[in-house]
């Protein structure tokens, strides 16, 4: 018995709540009068439409070296299409299994490989749009750069990010359904282990444990291959550090990397949980105490990088209070973003994403001036919007 | 003699999500020894009104007092005031009722283990639970984990949702003699909304219905001392009168 008449029914379902969850955010995104919403929408679509047309130009204007490297370019772009398609992927069809597999469905008498058909739909139905904005934005690049064959040459990364994406739904299709690989239920009878007990000690201040909530020890335990890619990344960087006696590539992973364990880890703060908003505690104490924890775990990853840096260039501590200055600027970004939105990280990481494009396109275009004229509007906007946020939280206040 | 100080004091309050009202005109007022329950049918607006007289969700309409002080002036000095037991879905899942209650301790700026009666902890034969994830907890632990970090720090209003849903029957008799003991003997309030019309009978002083988001029905304590059967029957006639 195939229980669902057919496949299709689950992309329903699948389809509806990714649609409903976008919708959800814009609602609280765009939380005001019919006038408000117009605004947002119009000003957003001109602004896209202007970015767009100005890398257009940008491209046009860049034509001739752009030709001349255009074989490596295609090269290149198709090699970080790999690992793009690979996340994307991964990520997009977790989501449908998520939802295929959900405990409602799973009570169903429907067959794995239905279950499994239908999963692998949504995800094909996920790739194509985004297989084709790939094709049409390099198709686009190429034109713009009057480069040789461009629709054949966007043909290439295109096809490497659709065989990615793929290789990742298969792989994720064996583990979200075969139950012989599906982990058991991690059952604690002890306390979370993670984040280390040393960084622990810092999280007993009041109000005690307030940035172990915060962190959710068990969405926020970093996988294996995480660690690896860092670990990796930051070897590479220390080797080049030392040989070329250059610090900043070390310090450049030191920031990403202490910046990744910031998003990670802040990711799950509760800050409108009951718990917080009907105890005698304001929004500024609450969100202090949840940011103590994950600052901490940041400046630690900026501390290990540290070392290979001052080896390499004895002279490399005066650019440190810099570095430092610039990962808690990157960090107090997103948890203004997050401040703003915290009932969504998703909206929060968009808003920080787009925050960052902003600051690194005006920094890159006309210098660092801008990019930090750039950086002092968005706070300015993230403080607006934090207050909106204060009074969600305080209700009464 | 002189009426006992009012714990909370609800006046013509109204309070909903967006624009959309929820409760409407709700005057309610729990003093000190009076334990007041509060029934109504699933979607009537109990949560909703808990909410709003926790500082949860902003007013419409009305204004809250909590031991004299307005909630929405000075809402974290009214906080201090009242002890709220949150849904168990509502705990944060990722720490352990040990911690849990620590962090509450230092909220209110009491010790983790201080109960105005006595060892809660092993009252609710919570000993073994206090290193256990919260998420890994039953539905009972947690909402004893819940009435234990609301009672934290002993204020004198108590505000339950549903809190004894769930409990064993030796921790529902027990958390039960002992917030009567704290109402009748301690001076101590508690507004406790529930589905169990003999909780309510046995417990309470006083009871409300709540009805679309207004009160539909006052009970008083003569009414309550008839019994568990006699106030079913009564709320039976309530409901039935409600929905025609």
């Amino acid at each position: 018995m195939r229980g669902p008449k057919s496949t299709h029914q689950i992309l329903g379902p699948i389809f509806r709540s990714q649609i409903t969850g976008a919708a959800n955010i814009a609602r609280i995104a765009l939380n005001t009068n019919p006038a408000g919403t117009a605004f947002i929408i119009l000003g957003g679509a001109f602004l896209a439409a202007y970015q767009l047309a100005s890398l257009y130009v940008d491209i046009a204007q860049l034509a001739d070296p752009i030709r001349r490297h255009w074989p490596r370019i295609v090269q290149t772009t198709t090699v970080l299409a790999l690992p793009a398609g690979y996340a994307i992927g991964a990520r997009l069809t977790a989501q449908a299994a998520r939802v295929a597999t959900a405990p409602w469905l799973a009570v169903l008498p429907w067959s794995e490989r239905a279950q499994r058909r239908a999963i692998s739909q949504a995800a094909i139905w996920s790739c194509a749009p985004l297989a084709s904005a790939f094709l049409g934005s390099a198709w686009m690049a190429g034109l713009a750069a009057t480069a040789p064959r461009p629709l054949l040459s966007a043909c290439a990364p295109t096809a490497a990010f659709a065989s990615a994406y793929a290789a990742a739904t298969a792989r994720k299709l064996r583990s979200a359904i075969n139950p012989a690989q599906e982990r058991p239920r991690h059952h604690s009878t002890r306390g979370p282990a993670w984040p280390p007990a040393l960084l622990l000690r810092l999280d007993q201040q009041r109000p005690s444990w307030a940035g172990t909530w915060a962190i959710n020890p068990s969405a926020s335990r970093p996988a294996l291959w995480w660690i690896i890619s860092l670990l990796l990344a930051a070897g590479i960087a220390a080797c080049i550090t030392l040989v070329q006696h250059w610090p900043w590539p070390s310090l450049i992973v030191g920031i990403i990397g202490g910046h990744i364990a910031f998003l990670a880890t802040l990711r799950a703060a509760p800050l409108l949980s009951p718990v917080l908003r009907a105890a005698p505690l304001g929004f500024a104490t609450a969100w202090a105490a949840m940011l103590r924890l994950p600052t901490a775990l940041s400046l630690c990853g900026l501390v290990c990088a540290a070392p290979p840096a001052l080896a390499a260039s004895p002279t490399a501590w005066q650019s440190i209070p810099g570095v430092t200055l610039s990962l808690l600027l990157l960090n107090a970004l997103f948890a203004a973003c997050l401040a703003t939105t915290p009932g969504s990280r998703r909206q929060a990481f968009v808003l920080h994403t787009l925050g960052l494009t902003v600051i690194i396109q005006q920094a890159a275009e006309y210098g660092l001036a801008y990019g930090a004229l750039a950086a002092m509007l968005i706070f300015a906007l993230s403080a607006f919007l934090v207050r909106k946020a204060r009074r969600r939280y305080r209700a009464n206040g | 003699m002189a009426e006992p100080p009012a714990l909370l004091r609800a006046h013509a309050i109204a309070a909903g999500y967006d624009r959309h009202r929820v409760i409407n005109a709700v005057d309610l007022g729990v003093r000190s020894g009076e334990w007041l329950g509060l029934l109504g049918a699933n979607g009537s607006g109990k949560s909703t009104l808990l909410r709003a007289l926790t500082g949860q969700i902003p007013l419409l309409e009305g204004c809250i007092n909590i031991a004299g002080i307005d909630l929405a002036r000075a809402p974290e000095q009214a906080k201090h005031h009242f002890g709220a037991a949150v849904d168990g879905a509502d705990l944060p899942q990722s720490l352990t009722p040990r911690q849990y209650l620590e962090m509450v301790a230092s909220i209110r700026g009491c010790h983790a283990y201080a109960w105005p009666c006595g060892d809660l902890i092993a009252a609710l034969s919570l000993t073994s639970w206090m290193r256990t994830r919260i998420a890994d907890c039953s539905l009972g632990t947690r909402m004893k984990v819940a009435l234990a970090g609301a009672l934290l720090g002993g204020p004198k209003l108590l505000i339950l949702d549903e809190s004894l849903n769930g409990l064993d029957p030796v921790a529902n008799w027990r958390i039960r003699h002992i917030l009567a003991d704290l109402v009748h003997n301690r001076g101590y309030g508690v507004l406790l909304s529930s589905h169990s019309t003999e909780t309510i009978a046995l417990a309470c002083t006083g009871a409300l219905f709540l009805d679309d988001g207004r009160i539909a029905h006052r009970w008083s304590a003569t009414d309550l001392a008839q019994g568990p059967r006699q106030f079913e029957a009564s709320v039976m006639r309530v409901l039935g009168e409600t929905i025609q």
